[in-house]
């Protein structure tokens, strides 16, 4: 994933203030109006490289905090601080460390670049450099100057009160790998947003259906794909024995296509036995449930049976408005809708789950709405599509 | 705070429904081991549906009775399922000549999908278990495949 650059800081900055703003984290009243300029400074790292940019939050011309957005995706998120209040000024504080510098007489004239650096993350300082060599290192607002890095035998992340060292050089490997998982993985699902031009712009409600429905994909089955204006489409059937949860789960899903079949001829279609005398189906029997729905539908419908089903198995199906008939260890069920948090700021709850008709409890069934898809093991999936007529 | 009350607050996270989460119950498996937390949810007298939790208090699912989910239509009475006295009762009906029953207990029949009390029995035949699951009860061999 390429670093952001400033524009792309900017509208990051931008989605996160407004899904806090949508979450209450961040009063609405406060953002409202606002937007998150275009000057962001760049913060480095004592190594030189960005660590992450600072850009001010501004109503007109009062300035109402500012926002840190990070560079390195080890620093774990792309949202790092909201500093409300605080009026970045870059420009002033440059002034104010050349000056202090010339009062210590450091020859700050002779510098050509000065820049912020996070000498002790998250403590800051004004870097003075002249042909990228330092002239001196001024803490802000103390304007104390940061004293050159001692070699020592430390542990990493342990530094003393007032030392330089590098975050990124310090980070243990593991550390700095899942952080950086979890930095791309947001950045990822921030970027699968539909963004407008103005996505800096503070307007939490405007972004409520962007945010709240696109953080959270769910669908449940309806009538058709029209989801507008049909409701879901899907009813429960409880089995009527206490092993007939194949009949009752192929009944479920011949129900959704209209084709209507009591369970005792199910049973005897998928050789469940009589309800005086049921059995259960036996795992070598486990495809015959492709063909006696296939029979039963007149090959109207085209059944598979997919081993291990994963998350998308599901996802596709249902994107496609077709249930899904469910095995999982001992057990069969029907999937007749999911969802899944893109993003986690705003949800709580599993983040992905199934809408599971359950014919489980005999003769009642239940609608688990979620199930969380972490926590079963789904030994098979059987898809059926309606054949071309 | 107690694992129950724990257990209860976890499960309380996750519906958004006026049913009230009621006395977690341990589901074991037959060794007596703890698999799973069920909490009820209650609607006055009914059983609006329950959340599961693994021990960790990991929600494992949330289910609903009736139809739509939620509503009163087609849920049983909370007792099914939550009273041993009725669960015992139920086993009762069904108890051979000479055959005693013991403490039920929350768990499973062969899979931990398969919720239903488990009533220990024993008589001149050997001991057995009875399951009940509201208004459904038998016993029997192991099922072997999915049912």
């Amino acid at each position: 994933m390429a670093p952001l650059d400033p524009k792309n800081a900017r509208r990051v900055a931008g989605v996160e203030l407004n899904a806090l703003g949508l979450a209450g984290v961040l009063p609405l009243d406060r953002l409202g109006g606002a937007e998150v300029s275009a000057e962001a400074t760049p913060v480095h790292d004592i190594d030189g490289e960005v660590l992450f940019y600072r850009l001010p939050v501004v109503r007109g011309r009062e300035r109402l905090g500012a926002v840190d957005i990070a560079v390195q995706p080890a620093l774990g998120e792309p949202l790092l601080a909201w500093a409300d209040g605080l009026a970045w000024d870059p420009d002033a504080l440059v002034g104010q460390a050349r000056e202090q510098a010339y009062r210590r007489r450091h020859k700050v004239e002779q510098s050509d670049e000065a820049r912020f650096v996070a000498f002790s993350y998250p403590k800051l300082a004004v870097q003075f450099l002249r042909d990228g060599e330092e002239v001196v290192m001024l803490e802000l607002f103390t304007w104390a100057p940061v004293p050159p890095a001692e070699p020592g035998d430390r542990k990493p992340l342990e530094p003393a009160n007032f030392e330089r060292w590098s975050l990124l050089k310090e980070l243990p490997p593991r550390t700095r790998k899942a952080r950086s998982t979890l930095y791309d993985k947001r950045l990822a699902a921030i970027d699968k947003l539909e963004y407008r031009l103005t996505a800096h712009l503070l307007d939490p409600d405007a972004w409520r259906e962007i945010l709240v429905y696109k953080l959270v994909d769910t669908r449940q089955l309806r009538y058709s794909l029209r989801s507008s204006y049909h409701t879901p489409c899907y009813e429960l059937r409880g089995q009527e024995t206490n092993v007939w949860c194949v009949g009752a789960s192929s009944q479920m899903l011949l129900d959704f296509y209209r084709y209507e079949y009591t369970q005792d001829r199910l049973a005897q279609e998928l050789g469940l036995g009589t309800k005086a005398n049921p059995n259960g189906l036996p795992y070598s029997q486990v495809g015959h449930v492709v063909t006696a729905l296939e029979s039963l539908t007149s090959n109207g419908l085209d059944v598979t049976m997919v081993t291990n089903p994963g998350f998308a198995t599901f996802r596709t199906e249902i994107r496609a408005n077709r249930p899904l008939i469910s095995f999982v260890p001992g057990h069969s069920r029907t999937v007749a809708g999911y969802t899944e948090t893109l993003l986690p700021i705003l949800a709580s709850g599993p983040s992905r789950g199934l809408l599971v008709y359950d014919p489980w409890p005999p003769n009642a069934g239940v609608i688990t709405k979620w199930e969380n898809f972490a926590t079963q093991t789904y030994q098979y999936a059987y898809t059926a599509k309606v054949g071309t007529i | 705070m107690d694992a129950a009350d724990r257990a209860r607050a976890r499960a309380a996270e996750s519906h958004d429904t006026a049913a009230l989460a009621g006395a977690p119950i341990r589901v074991r498996d037959a060794a007596g081991s703890q698999v799973a937390w069920f909490v009820p949810l209650v609607a006055g007298e009914a059983l609006a549906g329950f959340v599961e939790l693994l021990p960790d208090l990991t929600h494992r699912r949330t289910s609903w009775f009736g139809s739509p989910p939620g509503s009163p239509h087609g849920c049983p009475p909370a007792a099914w399922w939550t009273d041993p006295e009725v669960v015992s009762q139920r086993a009762a009906a069904t108890l051979r000549p000479d055959e005693t029953a013991g403490t039920p207990y929350l768990s499973f029949d062969t899979a931990p999908d398969r919720l239903a009390w488990a009533v220990p029995v024993d008589g001149p035949g050997g001991p057995r278990t009875i399951f009940v699951a509201g208004e459904a009860v038998w016993s029997g061999p192991a099922v072997s495949g999915p049912g």
